[in-house]
């Protein structure tokens, strides 16, 4: 699989890592494992926010709760596989990596169905990890036998089991909706499973979409709630597992409520809008619309909720995170008859990924590695059995993370740590896991440097980065955006992260990074963007407004008291909340890549020796 | 007859000159040519103030045909020359003479104190801690510097050599001297230790209507430096070095200027003494009139010539 | 320190410190009201003793309150007034067209008539020179309350139509100028860097959405490259003008002067003339100060435990970056700001 210059190319990535990286070899064994740890840990760090544990699962696990609370909402970039342990420990108690540890054993499958299936307890942070394998292979049974009678029966049963586990995620991330939520699910272990009907079900879909067209804006998501609990109470399920016994309607509420302000710049009146970037906002996106989708496997619907609710964020999570989904969409393909594996497969991948565009605009890793996959589609043998061809999908899919993420990480810190020598002071901005491996690769080789954190609102990642930095006892300093003329004196070097590098040689990155940049070059002060290889992009764009992505425009809004409070009602006013900006090349002294260090124009020249990443 | 007169005249003009300049090391040429011109005016009888200019004009001259730095002579005397011949009324010549004489001892004694009031000026941008780089040797950066030192401040200067002549280590030699830490540079050198300056200081040889300054050849270079590097450009300059020149390039500074005498028949040959630094690379001007951007030069000299 | 404050003045300076009294406009007004005092008062006989009264309490403000040059801009007039109403008084000195004795130059090295100095004896007495002082007071005072309103008239001048203008924080010379060119023109955008962590720019934002016809973007401080690509000028008020023509100003105008300067825009600055002061970057000691810290981050948050967190007030924006300033009494050239100063000042007093 894969070209042989490929194979040669990352031989010399190897035997450079070999040369340099002291990591040991038996981290690469433990790679999925602390994979699914990391997502793991994620999803309780995010459970974690939830106050109320009213279940009654047992928990003899002492839950990440301390952990967690602390955590913020925005879970960045965690996974890269080799630094996934040092990662995995930092946000999550050493309870949770425990668990894991058992599941060493365990069929690729379970670990991760016992992901999936984590949040469908809602509101129980310490019960998170109590599965037991039985119970996650009788839920995954279940599941498959679920599915199963739904592709025959062409029922909403799928639908039922979908919108469960999507929507109880959303259930749990949404802020402020932990008490509701968490009383109106309690009644959801409880319930055992019982044949539905169909009219039964059309019932309880008619009542959720009068709920629905009720329930506009946050305030009235408690109301909708009331009436979806009492829908629910009737409602019965198939599923037999607790996480399983989802309420259509409290998902189905709760969705509507959350799609406001989860989609876009998508405003209730039509005014707030900024001219210039009418060209970005599309049609309201009202996530209900979508995520009834039957064709759509439930880990994707996870994921697109995800993305949407900023809770995986990071070029480097959100691609993760997405061949984690996109390796379980594959395992639980089934062909249909008469149809070629790789051809409906790819169809049904368009499908998934098309699903995730709408949630949230893809991001270019994401994007590049669809496209890596779909040329593996194309190359997979024909006369295969299917379970091999699977596992071929599933191997390529572990390469890809494997290399283009974790390898490639060590290989760009192996070439920072050249640069980083005693006294430097670095200066970074927001928070980039790229970054955080490489100071604690430097912190750890015994380098006397320290950092300077720039941060900017409305996100404040950079509080995150200084988390992460002060673990490893890095000293620290931390400032506002405004104020990077005050410290950009006393900087050495400035190191940013990307999301993306256009073939014109601009470096698109979170937005801020543009003016740390300028500022730098103001100062003389020398400018390192480190970009792995499968961030590259085919695109060229030459400023900021003519691509981006926009988000919720209430992030900028302070507090009740704050003047732009009620800034739907007035027509002129209009915050506005970029994503993305663009870095023109002069101001950038050098892209470290896992290849090469690069002047900033040298993309193109990556992009033609490696004609297969990129797109 | 008026001939051997003006022989002699010039004879003695230029003999007095270097002979002042002989005496006192410190002195500026251009002083000494102020000097020089006011001895003219105690010694020589003049009918009419016409006469009084030509004369004037021409110890310029002869004074240009030493080969000292011709910049500061000719401003000074420019500078002499229009003071004399400003606002005077319709009185008698010797009244004149008396008056002119007096202006000029009091323009004189304002002009001694001027590296003392500049070297005042520039102690507030010496902090404690920087790093100075100065090119060659210049007499109000020194005084500067020795004030500053005897401020109680620590700091450190690069010098560099200054071209051919051994100017540069006379500079290190008097820093030293006066305890100041001291590193004689390259001169090519210059762009590999701006990163590490703080700012720049040097002396000019004359200011012009620009806004510019003439220094020696390498002070060019230096300004584009700093102006790539971000630094601040100090130029220490006494105010009776503001010319009257404008040069739009290298090659529009006058021959006399750049090369010594005995070179002027064979300038593809010869390197330049001198060379322009745009206003544009100069951050402040230090003068005795006080700390002026390079635009409010040529309102100076408006206000002085018009 | 000697000298001993007066009541009013220990009273002016608790207020600036306590907040009661903010704005460079407030200041200067009640600046200028002490001044008044003390020239009312029986306590000086002659122009000297005034001066030296004026000094010793100007100092004590700027001892006090470093950064706000406003008050010793204000004493420094009121010195050159003083020696300006004692000379026409006096009709010692025969005075030139223009400068008089006001500043250094050649032209005054060279026309010196007489050997001694031209320093006045300001210790004479002199009769209705408190009147004289009292006159010329009210039409300083006059200025003062007008500058804001000369300032705006000017707007009409530098604003066409449908432009898309940016500005940081929220300053007051720049909400009127913007009030004033929304009511004469067309189709203006106006994007508002909220300027964190104060976000200031917030209280703009809403004012000016009271105004019809307008159409305002708020931005985080981070956007702000990115939308420069698109702006047509940038206008900003400013803290003070030094005597480069740099500024004080805002913590964050720096990076909007690059961004501008990157992209070609020019950058207007709104400076009434009690903002100039003479002083240069390198002799403030203190030319910034850092504000409260808790407003960047929580003092409770885990990543705040070791971290050092700053939060400067103000950005020094070098002359290169600005392209012109606009005070009360018309526009001028930032390389044109030495010779305001000559105008405003006695080179004299520049070392108070």
């Amino acid at each position: 699989m894969g070209c042989c210059h490929q194979s040669c190319f990352w031989y010399q990535v190897s035997r450079r890592l070999r040369i340099k990286v002291k990591s040991p070899s038996s981290q690469d064994e433990k790679t999925r494992e602390e994979i699914i740890a990391a997502r793991e840990a994620k999803k309780i760090s995010k459970l974690g926010k939830k106050q109320k544990s009213t279940l009654a699962a047992p928990s003899t696990e002492p839950g990440p709760a301390p952990a967690s609370l602390t955590g913020t909402t925005i879970i960045t970039e965690v996974e890269q596989t080799t630094i996934t342990t040092k990662l995995t420990r930092t946000t999550t108690t050493s309870g949770c990596k425990k668990n894991v540890v058992e599941k060493q054993g365990a069929v690729a499958p379970t670990p991760i169905a016992t992901v999936k299936s984590l949040p469908g307890i809602p509101g129980d942070e310490s019960g998170v990890s109590e599965k037991s394998r039985d119970q996650i292979k009788a839920e995954r049974e279940a599941k498959k036998a679920a599915k199963q009678a739904a592709k025959a029966n062409k029922s909403t049963e799928k639908i039922t089991q979908q919108l469960g586990e999507v929507t109880l995620d959303g259930a749990n991330s949404v802020p402020g909706k932990a008490t509701v939520k968490a009383t109106s699910l309690a009644t959801a272990p409880t319930e055992q499973k019982k044949p539905v009907t169909k009219a039964e079900r059309r019932a309880v879909q008619e009542a959720q979409r009068a709920a629905k067209a009720q329930a506009q804006v946050q305030g009235k998501s408690s109301q909708s709630q009331g009436i979806s609990l009492n829908a629910s109470k009737s409602k019965l399920n198939t599923t037999s597992t607790p996480p399983r016994e989802t309420e259509l309607s409290p998902s189905k509420a709760s969705s509507p409520s959350k799609s406001p302000q989860a989609i876009g710049n998508n405003t209730p009146k039509s005014e707030g809008r900024v001219k210039l970037f009418n060209h970005l906002l599309t049609a309201d996106k009202d996530a209900s619309l979508f995520i009834n989708d039957a064709q759509v496997h439930p880990s994707i619907a996870r994921l697109g909720v995800q993305y949407a609710q900023r809770t995986v964020v990071g070029s480097n999570a959100r691609c993760i995170a997405f061949l984690h989904a996109l390796r379980q969409v594959v395992n639980d393909f089934e062909t249909p008859a008469k149809k070629e594996f790789g051809r409906s497969l790819d169809a049904a991948v368009k499908h998934h990924v098309d699903h995730l565009h709408k949630c949230r605009p893809l991001a270019v890793s994401v994007f590049n590695a669809y496209k890596q996959f779909k040329n593996q589609l194309t190359q997979l043998p024909t006369d295969k059995p299917e379970t091999e061809l699977k596992e071929l999908l599933g191997h390529f899919i572990d390469t890809y993370i494997e290399n283009q993420i974790g390898k490639a990480a060590q290989a760009i810190s192996s070439f920072l740590q050249e640069k980083i020598t005693d006294g430097d002071v670095l200066l970074t901005f927001g928070c980039s896991s790229l970054i955080h491996f490489i100071c604690e690769e430097a912190k750890r080789r015994l380098v006397n440097f320290r950092v300077i954190v720039i941060d900017s609102r409305p996100n404040c990642e950079g509080q995150e980065m200084l988390r992460r930095l002060h673990v490893h006892g890095i000293p620290c300093s931390y400032v506002l955006i405004n104020a990077v003329g005050y410290v950009m004196p006393e900087a050495t070097k400035v190191l940013l992260g990307a999301h993306a590098l256009l073939a014109n040689g601009y470096v698109m990155a979170r937005t801020g990074t543009a003016q740390v940049a300028l500022v730098a070059h103001a100062h003389n002060v020398p400018v390192l963007v480190c970009c792995e290889t499968h961030k590259f992009s085919e695109r060229f764009q030459t400023d900021a407004i003519v691509y981006n992505e926009l988000s919720d425009p209430n992030q900028l809004v302070r507090n009740e008291k704050c003047c732009l409070n009620n800034w739907q009602t007035n027509s002129r006013l209009t915050p506005l909340n970029l994503n993305y900006d663009i870095t023109p090349p002069e101001l950038v002294s050098a892209v470290v890549t896992e290849v090469a260090i690069l002047p900033c124009t040298s993309v193109p020249v990556i992009l033609r020796i490696k004609p297969d990443i990129g797109y | 007859m008026p001939q051997i007169t003006k022989k002699s005249d010039e004879f003695d003009v230029s003999r007095y000159f270097l002979h002042l300049l002989d005496e006192d090391k410190d002195l500026s040429s251009g002083i000494a040519a102020i000097k020089t011109l006011l001895w003219i005016l105690e010694k020589k009888q003049f009918g009419t103030i016409h006469i009084l200019d030509t004369t004037m004009r021409e110890a310029v001259a002869a004074m240009r045909q030493t080969d000292l730095s011709i910049a500061a002579i000719v401003s000074a005397g420019e500078l002499f020359c229009r003071f004399i011949t400003l606002s005077l009324d319709d009185k008698h010549m010797e009244e004149c003479r008396q008056i002119m004489l007096n202006r000029g001892k009091i323009f004189l004694t304002k002009l001694l104190n001027s590296r003392q009031v500049i070297a005042q000026q520039a102690q507030r941008f010496i902090s404690d801690g920087c790093r100075i780089l100065t090119h060659s040797r210049s007499r109000v950066v020194l005084k500067a510097l020795i004030a500053a030192s005897k401020n109680k401040k620590s700091f450190h200067v690069y010098v560099t050599q200054g071209g051919t002549g051994n100017s540069g280590e006379e500079m290190v030699e008097d820093l030293q001297s006066a305890g100041i830490d001291c590193t004689l540079i390259l001169d090519s050198a210059t762009g590999y230790v701006m990163e590490s300056v703080d700012f720049v200081m040097v002396g000019a040889e004359a200011v012009v209507e620009s806004g510019g300054i003439i220094n020696r050849i390498g002070s060019y270079t230096m300004g584009l430096c700093a102006r790539e590097m971000k630094k601040p450009f100090y130029v220490l300059a006494e105010s009776f070095k503001f010319s009257r020149l404008y040069p739009l390039n290298q090659r529009d500074l006058p021959n006399e200027y750049k090369y010594s005498r005995k070179h002027l028949n064979d300038v593809a040959k010869v390197h330049p003494l001198v060379d322009y630094t745009p206003p544009a690379y100069i951050t402040l001007l230090f003068t005795d009139l006080g700390i002026l951007t390079p635009s409010a030069v040529s309102d100076e000299l408006i206000k002085l010539y018009m | 320190m000697k000298e001993q404050p007066l009541k009013e003045v220990t009273q002016l300076i608790h207020a600036i410190k306590v907040g009661m009294v903010e704005g460079s406009y407030s200041i200067t007004n009640k600046t200028l009201d002490i001044f008044k005092y003390i020239i009312m008062s029986k306590s000086w006989e002659n122009a000297d003793a005034l001066m030296q009264i004026v000094r010793a309490q100007c100092r004590i403000l700027q001892a006090a309150l470093p950064q706000e040059t406003v008050t010793a801009n204000i004493a420094r007039r009121i010195l050159k007034l003083i020696r300006e109403e004692f000379d026409l008084l006096h009709a010692k000195v025969q005075h030139f067209a223009d400068d008089s004795q006001a500043s250094l130059s050649l032209h005054k090295l060279v026309t010196q008539t007489s050997e001694t100095n031209i320093c006045v004896d300001y210790s004479l007495p002199q009769k209705g020179l408190r009147e004289a002082l009292l006159d010329h007071l009210q039409e300083v005072e006059t200025e003062l309350e007008t500058s804001s309103e000369n300032v705006c008239v000017q707007a009409e001048e530098h604003i066409h139509s449908s432009e898309i203008i940016l500005t940081l924080g929220h300053s007051r010379s720049v909400e009127n100028f913007l009030k004033r060119a929304i009511k004469k023109r067309q189709f203006l955008t106006i994007i508002v860097a909220e300027c964190a962590p104060a976000c200031r720019g917030h209280n703009l934002a809403a004012s000016l959405a009271n105004e019809k016809k307008v159409e305002l973007i708020v931005i985080p401080d981070a956007a702000i490259f990115a939308m420069m690509s698109r702006v047509n000028k940038v206008i900003i008020g400013t803290h003070s003008v030094l005597a480069n023509g740099g500024l004080r100003a805002a913590c964050g105008a720096y990076t909007v002067g690059l961004a501008a300067k990157h992209y070609s825009v020019p950058v207007i600055v709104l400076a009434p003339m009690y903002k100039l002061s003479p002083l240069h970057l390198c002799e403030q000691d203190a030319f910034n100060m850092v504000g409260c810290a808790e407003d960047v981050i929580d003092y409770d948050s885990l990543a705040a435990r070791e971290a050092k967190v700053y939060s400067p007030m103000f950005d020094y924006v070098p002359p290169e970056l600005v392209t012109l300033f606009i005070s009360n009494n018309g526009g001028h050239a930032p390389s044109y700001v030495y010779r305001l100063l000559t105008e405003l000042y006695h080179p004299e007093d520049l070392e108070i």
